[in-house]
């Protein structure tokens, strides 16, 4: 039987996987540290083909998957403990959320195992510590058809108090015009000058405005190359595709963007090269909230004295790949100020990570499963 | 049950509910969360907003 973990006990488990730096690409130490603190907390745990930490609990019962992930963006930021926050690059995302699942499961088992009726965990539980969720979610796909589960949490921050409903969709294009070399002082536009055409083209047909419901477009790099025999040039274009969006749609937007571009003032050459390259694409996805699974996060933030809030992303998370094949109940849930993702101040306060670590306690306890 | 919007204290009634349902007003439609079934008590369900990340 687990004793009830200290405080102390939970903090160390989130301070010891931020200290392992684990960039997308380069999981495999903090792979192997989470494989060691999982079997040290009494899961049966593997790793997959690539890189997947996948652990389990319980033998009977509904199944609730745990979908973390353990990679973070680049940047090392070093790691401290200051004024009741703890400072680190992955600290909010996503090892907050993981941690505070882990120590949640573990304040639950010793609750259940105190009690004199108790039968263990009510459910089979599998925690799926997913390797590349920063780049191409390739962790996510590895196991979308390895598992059905009957309810899903992502492991992302929400703030202990929110429930995350629904992310926007992604899409990364590129598009290449490469133009037979010429003078540049002829009438025709250069590679460079059609391309930035077409990026114009886009952004007049995008919105400005960063929300759920608008479709928006960033340039994410500009190359060019001259070599005398042709002029070349590319542009690599990310789209944040509200639920009315579709890839069909994204793919009409780019072929009329460059039509567009084409027409315009200065002539694009008879024998220009097109290319136009929809790299990746994954749509919006909302969860219904009417569940079982959404009433417990409910229950157990008001039980704490919290004030629960839904909220829907302007990013996206693996939950885009999961929940259209699953399709169970499913919401993104853990500590942290996801405002401080992706930045140089990432730090998560203490006693937020403990209210949704006992927010986990007594999901896990309360559940009729 | 006879349930009451606290919002435009339209009436209408439902066979059951479970603490921490979402119904949706059908006179005024607004959202909202059962707090307790044994007395049945309606607050206005969880505000939605949008969020950066992740």
């Amino acid at each position: 039987m687990l004793s009830f973990p200290r405080m102390d006990d939970e903090v160390k488990l989130l301070y010891d996987l931020v200290e392992q730096p684990s960039f997308s690409g380069e999981e495999a130490k903090v792979s192997g540290l989470l494989v060691r603190i999982l079997t040290k907390y009494g899961w049966s745990v593997r790793s997959d083909s690539v890189g997947n930490v996948i652990a389990e609990k319980g033998q009977s019962g509904p199944l609730l998957l745990f979908l973390g992930h353990i990679d973070t963006v680049p940047g090392w930021l070093g790691v401290k403990v200051e004024n009741g926050e703890l400072h680190g690059r992955g600290s909010v995302d996503a090892k907050g959320p993981l941690a505070a699942f882990v120590a949640g499961v573990a304040r639950a088992e010793a609750t259940l195992d105190g009690r004199h009726e108790s039968r263990g965990l009510p459910a089979r539980i599998v925690l799926v510590g997913a390797v590349g969720e920063e780049q191409d979610s390739r962790g996510a796909k590895a196991i979308v058809n390895t598992f059905r589960p009957d309810y899903c949490v992502v492991g992302e921050p929400s703030g202990w108090e929110g429930i995350t409903l629904g992310y926007k969709g992604f899409a990364r294009a590129s598009v290449r015009v490469e133009f037979p070399s010429f003078h540049g002082s002829g009438r025709y536009a250069t590679a460079t000058e059609s391309v930035v055409s077409v990026w114009n083209s886009i952004s007049t047909r995008t919105d400005n405005a960063s929300s759920f419901q608008s479709l928006t477009a960033s340039l994410e790099s500009v190359s060019t190359e001259r070599n005398g025999l042709s002029d070349e040039a590319s542009a690599r274009i990310v789209f944040r595709l509200p639920p009315w969006a579709s890839a069909e749609g994204i793919a009409s937007l780019l072929s009329e963007a460059v039509e567009l571009a084409r027409a315009g003032t200065k002539p694009w050459p008879e024998n220009a090269k097109v290319t136009v390259c929809l790299d990746n694409s994954v749509p919006a996805y909302v969860a219904p909230k009417n569940n079982l699974l959404i009433r417990s996060f409910i229950s157990a933030i008001r039980e704490l004295g919290g004030t629960p809030r839904f909220k829907r992303k302007t990013g996206t998370s693996d939950m885009n790949v999961v929940a259209p094949v699953w399709n169970c109940p499913i919401l993104a849930y853990g500590p942290g100020d996801s405002s401080l993702d992706h930045t140089s101040q990432e730090r998560i306060s203490l006693e937020e990570y403990s209210l949704a670590i006992e927010v986990w306690h007594r999901v896990l306890t309360a559940l009729p499963w | 049950m006879l349930c009451s919007c606290p919002e435009c204290a339209g009436k209408w009634k439902v066979g059951s509910l479970e603490k921490g349902e979402i119904v949706v007003c059908p006179e005024c439609g607004v959202e909202l969360e059962v707090t307790s079934v044994e007395p049945l008590s309606l607050e206005l369900a969880p505000e939605e907003e949008e969020d950066w990340g992740e």
